[in-house]
């Protein structure tokens, strides 16, 4: 079925918030991963409700925030997020005062805000929304299980479903990925780099004129490149899709990571289509499909003013069919159909 | 004990993250919860684990707590009669 997306924001490491700069200028990372481009939140968030917050809860609220305006939504119906994290830096501050009050007393607000849930569940506190909350914390699938979820209350007949993907990284997460072998180190060029942000959704049942939709969504796991190949042959017969109607492939690849999934998934297309490696602007993280979806949203809202971004790739047509294709380790595996 | 207030004032600025506040913003016997500086109970449980972690004192009376907290004099007076 399709999910109707009325609107989405993001922040990720590039200028993605303010929409009347999006994408425009690179911003140059540093750092050994993509930190997200935060905007200013006095003005979006109440600045009593600001204090406690950690980054990821900022720029969950502030994208929710932003998507539910866009969207004239006051209350969802629905408010579905998908983290791999969670709320990484309290959880590591919560921790940290375990180890270092050797098990006393505790800061309550790091403890308060070091569940994965404290996303969704803050946002409907400052909405004031009582309706199904609901968080997925599945690695490398947690956005698409939110989506899933946000198609099947469509299908039961809810409206405007808050569906959203966070993620945050600090200097200690990242070190301790790094040394596990999870993760690249940006400054030295040995793999992708990790980066952070969140992508927020308004999905509806409503069609309307130039309204782009979700058409359809598939996951798997552990599956081999020839696997992956039937896969998405079944996925765009099912969509009853030709690989020559997809305008554009948006790929979780990038340059330090060529491997054999996304060069299959690749060459089942004419060299001629378009293709955007979307973690170079978001990075590697456990929900970088949202941003991917929020990307796409793009794209096929706004054409033109994309084209003019320099991470473009030359659109000769009108976007109208984008397949998402990303992988989290080889292990999860996503398709995305987005149309208009 | 002007010395403690002011590292008091301090300490609570950069534990309750009150942005955008500077020690001189917070007067002596401003009332700190309530219609005062706004905290809350969540607050409170922080101050308590401050005056654990930094100055070794426990309070265990909850309506000990009320007194205590009251402003930053009331906290610099409970902690000097106790060192």
């Amino acid at each position: 079925m399709r999910a109707y997306i009325k609107s989405t924001s993001a922040i990720c490491a590039q200028q993605t918030f303010d929409k009347s700069e999006y994408l425009a200028e690179y911003i140059a990372p540093e750092g050994q991963y993509l930190k997200a481009t935060e905007p200013p939140y006095r003005g979006i968030i109440d600045p009593k409700q600001i204090r406690r917050m950690s980054r990821i809860i900022k720029m969950s609220v502030a994208t929710a925030h932003q998507a539910l305006a866009e969207a004239e939504v006051q209350v969802p119906e629905a408010i579905i997020v998908g983290t791999g994290l969670g709320c990484i830096e309290d959880t590591i501050k919560f921790l940290k005062d375990i180890i270092e009050g050797e098990e006393g007393i505790l800061s309550p607000t790091a403890f308060i805000q070091s569940t994965h849930n404290t996303i969704a569940g803050q946002i409907a506190l400052l909405l004031q929304c009582p309706n199904y909350n609901f968080t997925y914390a599945n690695r490398g699938h947690s956005f698409e299980n939110s989506v899933i979820d946000a198609r099947i209350q469509l299908s039961e007949g809810k409206d405007n479903i808050l569906v959203g993907a966070a993620e945050e990284m600090n200097l200690q997460a990242f070190e301790i990925m790094y040394n596990m072998g999870c993760t690249g180190d940006r400054n030295k060029n040995d793999g992708s780099a990790l980066g952070e942000g969140a992508s927020f959704f308004v999905l509806t049942n409503e069609q309307k004129e130039g309204r782009p939709y979700l058409q359809d969504i598939s996951v798997s796991n552990h599956i081999t490149a020839e696997q992956l190949e039937k896969s998405l042959n079944s996925f765009l017969a099912k969509n009853k899709v030709d690989a020559s109607d997809v305008d554009l492939l948006l790929m979780g690849s990038n340059e330090f990571e060529k491997d054999g999934f996304y060069e299959k998934i690749a060459s089942l297309f004419a060299d001629n289509t378009p293709q955007l490696d979307f973690k170079k602007i978001c990075g590697e993280h456990f929900t970088a499909s949202g941003f991917a979806m929020h990307l796409g949203t793009m794209i096929l809202q706004d054409q033109v003013s994309l084209n003019n971004s320099y991470l473009a790739p030359q659109l000769k047509r009108p976007v109208r069919k984008i397949l998402i294709y990303n992988h989290y380790k080889a292990m999860n595996h996503t398709f995305m159909l987005l149309s208009i | 004990m002007e010395n403690l207030k002011e590292k008091l004032k301090v300490e609570i600025i950069e534990l309750l993250n009150l942005e955008e506040m500077t020690p001189a913003d917070i007067a002596n016997d401003e009332i700190l919860f309530g219609e005062g500086l706004g905290l809350d109970s969540i607050d409170a449980l922080e101050l308590i684990v401050l005056l654990e972690k930094n100055y070794k004192l426990k309070i265990e009376n909850p309506e000990e707590g009320k007194k205590i907290f009251r402003s930053i004099n009331t906290i610099a007076e409970f902690i000097e009669s106790k060192q």
